[in-house]
C-alpha cells in the first residue's frame, strides 16, 4: 500500500478528494461532509464509517464549526493561517495534529481518525476520535482463577495497556509503539519497567520485532513465531496469557510485555520452562497450597506425557514388573482385544484427540449429542464389544484430565505431541525406548533459549536462590530478589521486612 | 572441507539411531499370548522330571467378564509335562497349549518329598538362570506327596492356590513362626554358605489330590481336600534328610532371629494355662573367643502380651507379671536350647548359621574347628542362651473373672 500512495497532499480538496476515492476503490464506508462557513471558507470532513465516534462528532466538531463566531473567526485569514485557529480556538478535542503527508493522510484515516481538510492549504488536520464496538473488559476465558482478579485483557490495545498501567502507576512503566505489517499496520506495544528490565533485553525485543516483515499481523501468534529463538520446537518459548495480573507480575520481574492490537492474549519475553506450571492464583493463596499445586502440576505434566507409553511398555515388554494380581486382571481384560496394545493405545489417544478437537470446533447446541456418543459409543460401548480394553479407557481418561491441569495451554500442546512420540517408541523398544525419548527430549529441552534465557533455568543452570519461586513457592516475605535469570538491573524486590503479628 | 564433514556426520548420525529400531519388538509379547505360569512343580520320574505348572485362566478371575460374582470354571489350569530337562517342558509347553509360558510371575516353586531327598542342586540351575523369573517367590517342599499333587488342588477364598500357598505361608511364618518362608534366592544362598544350611517349609495335602482337583472341592463350606503347611524339611546340603516340628521350628525361628510374632503357654500353680503372645522379638548372635575356642551367645529381647489367662489368677500385681516374664524367659531359652539340641542329635546339621557366622568372625577359627571336628562340631559348640521378656500389656481386663462366676 505504501508504494501506491506518495508525495504531498494538494492544496486543491477536489484533487485530494478524487485520489482517495481512487485509493480506496470508491469504498462505501468513506464519508465526506462538505461544509461551508461564511462567505470564503470551505471545510471538507473524511472519516471511516464505524471507526469514529459518531456522537462525539456531531456534538463536539460540527456544533463548534457552525457556531457563528467560527465563520467570522475565519473569513480574513488566508487558508494556512485557518488550520492553526482551528486548532487554537475553535475544535474541542484534545487529539489534534497537522498531517501534510498523504500517506500519513490514508494511514489516520483508515486508524479511526476524523479527517479535516479546508480548501487552499496543503495540510489536514486529524481529529482523534476513535470508537468502533468493543467487547470491553470481560472475565479471561483461557486462566481462570478462583481466588483474584475476574478482568480480562481485551480487543483494544489501548484499554489493555491501560489495564497494566492501572496495575503499576510508575513512571517506569514505558510504553513504546510501533506498526508493524506491510497491509493490516497493527500496533504493536511492548511495555517494561525500565529500571528493571534488561536495556539488552530491550533492545532486542524491538530488534527482532523490527525486522519483521510481512504483510498481516492478526493475531499475537504471528509475532510469537516471528520473534522465537527457534522455529523447530514443540515447546513455546514465549509466554502468553489473557491476564492482566500475570502480564503485569511478569513486567514487574524484568520480562517485557508485547502487546498486540486486535487479540487479548498479551505476550511475556523471555520465558522459562517452569513458568508454565505457575498460575496467577499460586500468588494470591497461601504458599503451602501453592506449592502444593505446583508438584500436582507436574506430576500431571508426567503423567500426560508418560502414562500410556509407560502401559504399553509395561504390557507388552516388562510383565515382570506388575504386581500378579494386576497383571492377572488386565490380562482378562485383554482377552477379546483383538489389537496389539500398542495400536490399541494409538487408536483410543487418536479417539480422544478427535473428540477434543470436535468439541472446541462443535456449536453449542448440539455439543451435548457429541458428548454423550462420545463417552458412551467410545468408552463404553468399546469396552462391552471388546475391542478396548476398560485398563487402555482408565489411561487414556487420566492422560486427558491431566492434560488440563497445565495452566498455560502452550505446554499441554507440547506434551500432547511428545506423548505420541514416546507410545510409538514404547511400543518399539519397551521401557528402554521410553528412556531414549526422554533423553532426547531433556536434551532438546537444555538447548531451548527465550531471548538468550536458558529455557531449563533455574533447574539448568542450577540456580538455588530461584528455586523459592519456581517450583516451590516461598510465603511473600521470602520471595525478596527477582529471578535471576532475567538478568534485571535491581535484583531487589523488597528489603527484609518486619512482618505484622509478632 | 570441514564442515562438508560436519555435514556428512550431521546426516549419518540420524542414521545409526534408526539402527536401534532394528533390535525393536523382538522381545515383545502381548498380555493375551501369554500364560501366567503361577506355580512350578518339580518331582521326580523314572527318567528325568516330572514338571507340573499351575497355569492361571485370567477370565475366569476376572469380574469383569462374569457379571462381578468372580468367574465361572476352574480358575487355574495345571499342566504336567514328564521330560528329561526342565527346561524341556517349556518347550512342550505349546504342544499342548495354545499361548507361551511365562514364568516372570511365580509365586511358589514346590518341589516332591522324593526329588528333594535325592537333591535339587542341578535342577534349580534352569530356574535361577532364567531371565524371566523373579527371584522373589517362595520355596517349599511336597510332604509325602508329589508337587504334582499339590498343585492340582483348588482352594476356596483365594481363588488361585498359587497365591493362597504364597499368602499363607508369608502370614504364617509371621504371625505363629512355625513355618519358615525361603525364597529360592535364599535357598541357593544357603546352598552356597559355608557352615549354613538351607531350610524348607513342607506341604500337605489333606485328602484326595484327585478330588481336590475338581470344581466341587471349593463348592463346600469343608473342601474335601485342603492343602495345609506341616513341618519343615532339613536339608544336608543339596538333600533333604528328615523334618522337625512345631516346636522345634518356633525354636530354630528364635535361634535365627525369625521370630515376628509367637505363641505360647505354661501352667501356672493351680495348673491351668497362661497364653503369653510375642509381640516383636529380635536376637543378636555374637561370637566370641574363649580360651580360643569359639563360642555362640544368643540373647533374644521380646516384647510380649498377655493374652488369655484360663485360671484364677491375679495379674493386678508387679510381681506376678515379673515372675510371667521369668517364666516366659526360661521358656524361651528352652526353646532353643531343644532345638539346637534336638537338631544336632538328631540331623547333625547347622541349619542355624553358626558356622557361618564364626567364618565370618574368623575364617581361620573356622577353618581350624571344621579341621578338628570335621562336621561334627554342631554337637560339642558352647552355646550360651539369653532372653528378657518384657510383658506390655495384659489386654483389657486385669484379673480372670472367673472368680466372680456366681455359684
Amino acid at each position: 500500500m505504501k508504494s501506491t500512495v506518495e508525495g504531498k497532499l494538494s492544496s486543491r480538496l477536489e484533487v485530494n478528494h478524487e485520489q482517495l476515492y481512487k485509493l480506496l476503490g470508491e469504498s462505501t464506508d468513506l464519508v465526506r461532509k462538505q461544509l461551508k462557513l461564511g462567505e470564503h471558507t470551505e471545510l471538507a470532513i473524511f472519516y471511516i464509517d464505524g471507526l469514529i465516534d459518531n456522537q462525539l462528532l456531531h456534538n463536539s466538531i460540527l456544533y463548534s464549526l457552525q457556531e457563528g463566531r467560527t465563520s467570522a473567526l475565519l473569513e480574513e485569514q488566508d487558508p494556512d493561517k485557518k488550520i492553526e485557529i482551528l486548532t487554537s480556538r475553535v475544535l474541542m478535542a484534545g487529539d489534534l495534529t497537522v498531517v501534510q503527508d498523504y500517506a500519513q493522510f490514508v494511514h489516520d484515516l483508515l486508524s479511526g481518525n476524523v479527517m479535516l481538510m479546508v480548501e487552499g492549504t496543503d495540510s489536514a488536520l486529524r481529529i482523534g476520535l476513535p470508537g468502533w464496538e468493543d467487547r470491553g473488559v470481560s472475565e479471561p476465558s483461557s486462566q481462570s482463577v478462583v481466588r483474584g482478579p475476574m478482568e480480562g485483557f481485551s480487543e483494544n490495545l489501548r484499554t489493555n495497556t491501560a489495564l497494566i498501567r492501572r496495575k503499576i502507576k510508575d513512571s517506569q512503566l514505558w510504553l513504546e509503539t510501533m506498526q508493524i505489517g506491510r497491509v493490516t499496520q497493527t500496533s504493536v506495544s511492548i511495555m517494561y519497567l525500565s529500571h528493571i528490565a534488561n536495556k539488552e533485553l530491550v533492545q532486542e525485543v524491538k530488534r527482532r520485532l523490527n525486522s519483521i516483515d510481512t504483510d498481516s499481523i492478526l493475531e499475537s501468534g504471528y509475532i510469537e513465531e516471528f520473534i522465537q529463538d527457534k522455529v523447530a520446537t514443540p515447546f513455546p518459548t514465549i509466554y502468553n496469557s489473557d491476564r492482566p495480573d500475570t502480564i503485569a507480575a511478569g513486567i514487574l520481574e524484568g520480562k517485557v510485555a508485547i502487546l498486540v492490537d486486535g487479540t487479548p492474549f498479551v505476550l511475556l519475553a523471555p520465558t522459562v520452562f517452569v513458568s508454565f506450571f505457575q498460575s496467577a492464583e499460586d500468588y494470591y493463596q497461601r504458599a503451602d497450597i501453592s506449592t502444593l499445586l505446583r508438584f500436582i502440576r507436574f506430576l500431571a505434566f508426567f503423567i500426560t506425557l508418560f502414562a500410556p507409553a509407560f502401559y504399553v511398555a509395561i504390557t507388552t515388554y516388562h510383565q515382570e514388573m506388575i504386581p500378579t494380581n494386576l497383571v492377572i486382571s488386565l490380562a482378562a481384560q485383554r482377552e477379546t482385544v483383538p489389537f496389539p496394545t500398542f495400536v490399541e493405545a494409538l487408536m483410543m489417544e487418536l479417539t480422544y484427540e478427535i473428540l477434543r478437537e470436535a468439541g472446541v470446533r462443535i456449536p453449542k447446541n448440539v455439543g451435548q449429542a457429541v458428548s454423550i456418543v462420545g463417552t458412551l459409543v467410545i468408552g463404553q460401548a468399546a469396552v462391552a464389544a471388546g475391542f478396548i480394553s476398560s485398563a487402555m479407557v482408565i489411561i487414556v481418561s487420566i492422560t486427558a484430565i491431566s492434560s488440563f491441569v497445565i495452566p498455560e495451554a502452550g505446554m499441554s500442546i507440547a506434551a500432547r505431541i511428545i506423548r505420541f512420540f514416546l507410545i510409538a517408541l514404547a511400543g518399539f523398544m519397551g521401557l528402554y525406548g521410553i528412556l531414549c525419548g526422554v533423553f532426547l527430549v531433556v536434551l532438546h529441552l537444555v538447548s531451548l533459549r527465550s531471548f538468550g534465557v536458558p529455557y531449563m533455568s533455574p533447574l539448568g543452570p542450577f540456580r538455588p536462590t530461584d528455586l523459592k519461586d519456581s517450583i516451590f513457592r516461598f510465603p511473600w516475605p521470602f520471595l525478596r530478589t527477582r529471578p535471576q535469570e532475567n538478568r534485571t538491573q535491581n535484583l531487589h524486590r523488597q528489603n527484609r521486612s518486619k512482618r505484622g503479628g509478632s | 572441507m570441514t564442515s562438508r564433514i560436519k555435514r556428512a556426520v550431521a546426516v549419518c548420525l540420524p542414521l545409526l539411531l534408526v539402527s536401534l529400531l532394528l533390535s525393536g519388538c523382538w522381545e515383545r509379547k502381548e498380555l493375551n499370548e501369554l500364560a501366567f505360569v503361577l506355580a512350578l512343580g518339580l518331582d521326580k520320574a523314572e527318567n528325568g522330571y516330572n514338571v507340573t505348572m499351575q497355569v492361571v485362566i485370567p477370565s475366569s478371575i476376572s469380574s469383569q467378564n462374569a457379571g462381578g460374582t468372580g468367574g465361572s470354571g476352574v480358575p487355574v489350569v495345571v499342566y504336567n509335562f514328564t521330560v528329561p530337562t526342565v527346561y524341556e517342558s517349556l518347550r512342550k509347553f505349546n504342544l499342548i497349549s495354545s499361548r507361551s509360558p511365562y514364568l516372570g510371575h511365580i509365586r511358589v516353586l514346590v518341589i516332591g518329598e522324593e526329588l528333594a531327598r535325592e537333591g535339587v542342586g542341578e535342577t534349580l540351575d534352569v530356574i535361577k538362570r532364567s531371565r524371566e523369573p523373579r527371584m522373589d517367590f517362595y520355596v517349599m517342599v511336597a510332604r509325602k506327596t508329589t508337587a504334582e499333587n499339590v498343585l492340582k488342588v483348588l482352594t476356596p477364598l483365594d481363588r488361585l492356590p498359587a497365591t493362597k500357598l504364597f499368602s499363607s505361608l508369608d502370614k504364617s511364618y509371621r504371625i505363629s513362626s512355625k513355618t519358615v518362608a525361603v525364597t529360592l534366592d535364599q535357598f541357593i544362598e544357603d546352598l552356597l554358605l559355608q557352615g549354613e544350611s538351607p531350610v524348607l517349609t513342607g506341604v500337605e495335602v489333606e485328602g484326595d489330590p484327585e478330588a481336590g482337583s475338581e470344581k466341587s472341592n471349593v463348592e463346600q463350606t469343608d473342601p474335601r481336600t485342603k492343602l495345609h503347611y506341616e513341618s519343615v524339611a532339613v536339608f544336608r546340603k543339596d538333600k533333604l534328610v528328615g523334618w522337625i516340628d512345631d516346636n522345634l521350628t518356633v525354636g530354630f525361628n528364635y535361634v535365627t532371629d525369625n521370630v515376628t510374632k509367637n505363641t505360647g503357654h505354661f501352667k501356672d500353680e493351680t495348673g491351668s494355662l497362661i497364653i503369653i503372645e510375642a509381640l516383636t522379638s529380635a536376637t543378636s548372635r555374637k561370637v566370641k573367643f574363649i580360651d580360643g575356642e569359639p563360642h555362640i551367645f544368643l540373647s533374644v529381647e521380646t516384647l510380649s502380651n498377655v493374652e488369655e489367662v484360663e485360671g484364677a489368677d491375679k495379674l493386678d500385681t508387679e510381681a506376678k507379671i515379673r515372675s510371667l516374664e521369668e517364666k516366659t524367659e526360661a521358656r524361651t531359652v528352652k526353646r532353643m536350647k531343644d532345638a539346637v539340641e534336638g537338631i544336632s542329635k538328631q540331623f547333625n546339621v547347622d541349619i542355624f548359621g553358626f558356622g557361618q557366622s564364626i567364618y565370618r568372625k574368623s575364617p581361620k577359627a573356622w577353618q581350624r574347628l571344621k579341621e578338628q571336628k570335621g562336621e561334627d562340631y554342631l554337637r560339642t559348640l558352647p552355646i550360651h542362651y539369653e532372653a528378657s521378656v518384657t510383658i506390655n500389656r495384659i489386654g483389657t481386663i486385669d484379673n480372670s473373672f472367673l472368680d466372680e462366676i456366681k455359684e
